[in-house]
């Protein structure tokens, strides 16, 4: 059972994986609430072109996968403001033309093919101090932004256009989460894999979301529940041999169908209930 | 508060033309007109969240814009997310989010006001609820505790009646009225003409324009609500009520019949008064 901790390179990734999973409940809370699951999975694969672009032009791996993750955040959220243009439709050509951009390069400069499947499908075995140092960084600088910012982004991802009738700045707190959403998923990269990390960001607070009303209890129960699937899924990993990124996956959709039927068994679906029609959820009815 | 002249809209689409509006502390006022008539932009404009063309607004002497003015903003039920998990409580205190934005607990004094507000509002022994599990008038009872928090000198609410049943309006109507009393100005959307906007001292009927303004019982006519909505809308005065016949379809089938099947053979408004 303890034989994986006496490798270092295990207790690495074992450490990654936990903060990364951690971190991506965190921020999944907002990704989920604000029903923006779809810009987490564009993220990551625009992320995917940021980092080859950096490789290329022998830049930081992660300022410039983080540059140019939150600079394409910002291209969806300008665009989207086009009401000609939807918002998928955005995401769809931004995020899908900058990983396009990726395999591009990858594909012209073939000499460091190799290097890239890690980004693409998570590699335990590649994190190194640099990139557990990364990783700390970016989830004590979310972890401080989330409490500090607690009741503007709350506000915002209730109802953001009555969040800004009330005062909050809210172009200034979305630029603040998709920045934190960008460096998120660059440094979860590396563990989780850009194909991967969508999943990391969303099964965490949905799972959480089935289990509580409270969106404080959902945000510790979400972090809580990413942390776990990134423990979990890596300890798996070395006895199975699989991918670090798709044993934590998999590990995360497991807990969310023990989530569904402790759910079920409870016979309390929140969500189910509170999608229920506008006539009974509004007034047809009285207690 | 006074709109002068005021062309407004979203992205350079004009959505309010020409508006010129004053609003008094203490008046009670209800905003008319189809929808897409300008009715929710106008609120937005005392607001500050418009795009000014033309015109200006100013609420104590100052632009909204500059300064964010001390008002109450109650939106639509339909625009709620009720799936968010909130609880009564978490949604009421976000109306205290800027009182002391950067700390992510409340104040106790802010606590206290809202805990004060919601008992005031008959919602306290719920603030541990979801917001989804309450009745149509306790979730509007929520919102307007979520405006009142602040202690807003103005409340503006944004058909706070739609999809409500008629007890859970009248306690809405009654709780505006008493809020009135107590010296809170109150701008509301309806669309609802006999059973709330006939009961409001005054009403302003509006088509991406004012097209009247001033008590009920002097806007209510049938050619301004011919202009307003576009349709017959017959006016009857009885006993003291001005009442508004809205059946512009039965109308329209009617005409095409012919005089005979036309139960009201005069076109115009019929009048009882006493």
């Amino acid at each position: 059972m303890l034989e994986p901790f006496q490798y270092e390179f295990f207790v690495r990734g074992l450490l990654a994986a936990t903060m990364a999973g951690g971190l991506c409940g965190l921020i999944g809370v907002y990704v989920v609430l604000r029903r923006m699951a779809y810009i987490g999975h564009g993220l990551s694969h625009a992320v995917f072109g940021g980092a080859v672009v950096s490789y290329v032009m022998s830049l930081n791996f992660f300022v410039g996968a983080s540059i140019w993750g939150f600079l394409s955040a910002l291209l969806i959220t300008l665009t989207t403001r086009k009401r000609t243009i939807g918002a998928d439709a955005a995401i769809g050509i931004i995020t899908t033309a900058s990983f396009a951009l990726g395999i591009a390069l990858i594909s012209r400069y073939k000499t460091f093919t190799r290097s890239f499947d890690a980004a693409l499908f998570g590699n335990i075995l590649g994190v190194s101090t640099g990139d557990l140092v990364a990783i700390a960084f970016v989830t004590v600088a979310a972890i401080i932004v989330v409490i500090v910012g607690y009741k503007l982004f709350l506000f915002t991802a209730f109802d953001a256009d009555v969040a800004r009738v009330y005062g909050v700045p809210t172009a200034w707190v979305e630029a603040a989460f998709s920045l934190i959403l960008a460096a998120t998923i660059v440094v979860s990269m590396q563990v989780l894999g850009v194909t991967l990390i969508a999943a990391a960001i969303v099964i965490p607070p949905i799972s959480a979301r089935l289990l509580t009303d409270s969106f404080k209890r959902m945000i510790l129960l979400s972090t809580g529940i990413g942390a776990f699937c990134g423990l979990g899924g890596i300890y798996i990993s070395y006895f199975i041999d699989v991918s670090s990124g798709a044993t934590v996956v998999l590990f995360s959709a497991a807990l969310f169908v023990l989530a569904l039927v402790y759910n079920s068994v409870k016979g309390k679906l929140p969500a189910a209930k509170a999608r229920r029609p506008l006539g009974k959820a509004s007034g047809l009815r009285d207690k | 508060m006074q709109l002068t002249g005021l062309t407004c809209g979203y992205e350079g689409r004009v959505a309010l033309s020409d508006v010129t509006l004053t609003i008094m502390p203490g008046d009670f006022l209800g905003l008319l007109g189809p929808s897409g008539s300008g009715k929710t932009t106008l609120l937005r404009s005392i607001l500050g969240v418009v795009d000014v063309y033309q015109g200006q607004v100013l609420v104590e002497g100052i632009s909204p814009e500059k300064r964010r003015p001390r008002a109450g903003y109650v939106p639509q039920l339909e625009t709620i997310d009720w799936s968010f998990p909130v609880t009564v409580q978490e949604a009421v205190m976000m109306g205290h989010t800027m009182s002391n934005p950067f700390l992510p607990w409340h104040r106790r004094s802010d606590v206290r006001v809202a805990a004060e507000i919601m008992d005031r509002l008959g919602i306290g022994h719920l603030a541990q609820r979801h917001i989804s599990e309450l009745s149509g008038g306790q979730q509007q009872r929520v919102f307007l505790a979520r405006a009142l928090v602040s202690s807003p000198r103005l409340l503006l609410l944004d058909e706070p009646t739609a999809g409500v049943d008629i007890k859970t309006r009248d306690d809405v109507m009654h709780l505006l009225h008493d809020l009135n009393h107590q010296g809170v100005a109150i701008v509301m959307t309806t669309h609802e003409i006999n059973a709330v906007a006939a009961h409001l001292p005054s009403v302003v009927c509006l088509n991406t324009r004012v097209l009247a303004a001033g008590p009920p019982e002097e806007v209510f006519t049938p050619e301004i609500l011919k202009l307003t909505y576009g349709a017959d809308m017959p006016v009857i005065h009885h006993d003291g009520l001005t009442l508004v016949a809205e059946r512009p379809h039965l109308r329209a089938r009617n005409a095409r019949r012919g005089p005979l099947h036309d139960p009201d053979t005069s076109g115009h408004a019929e009048d009882h008064r006493a």
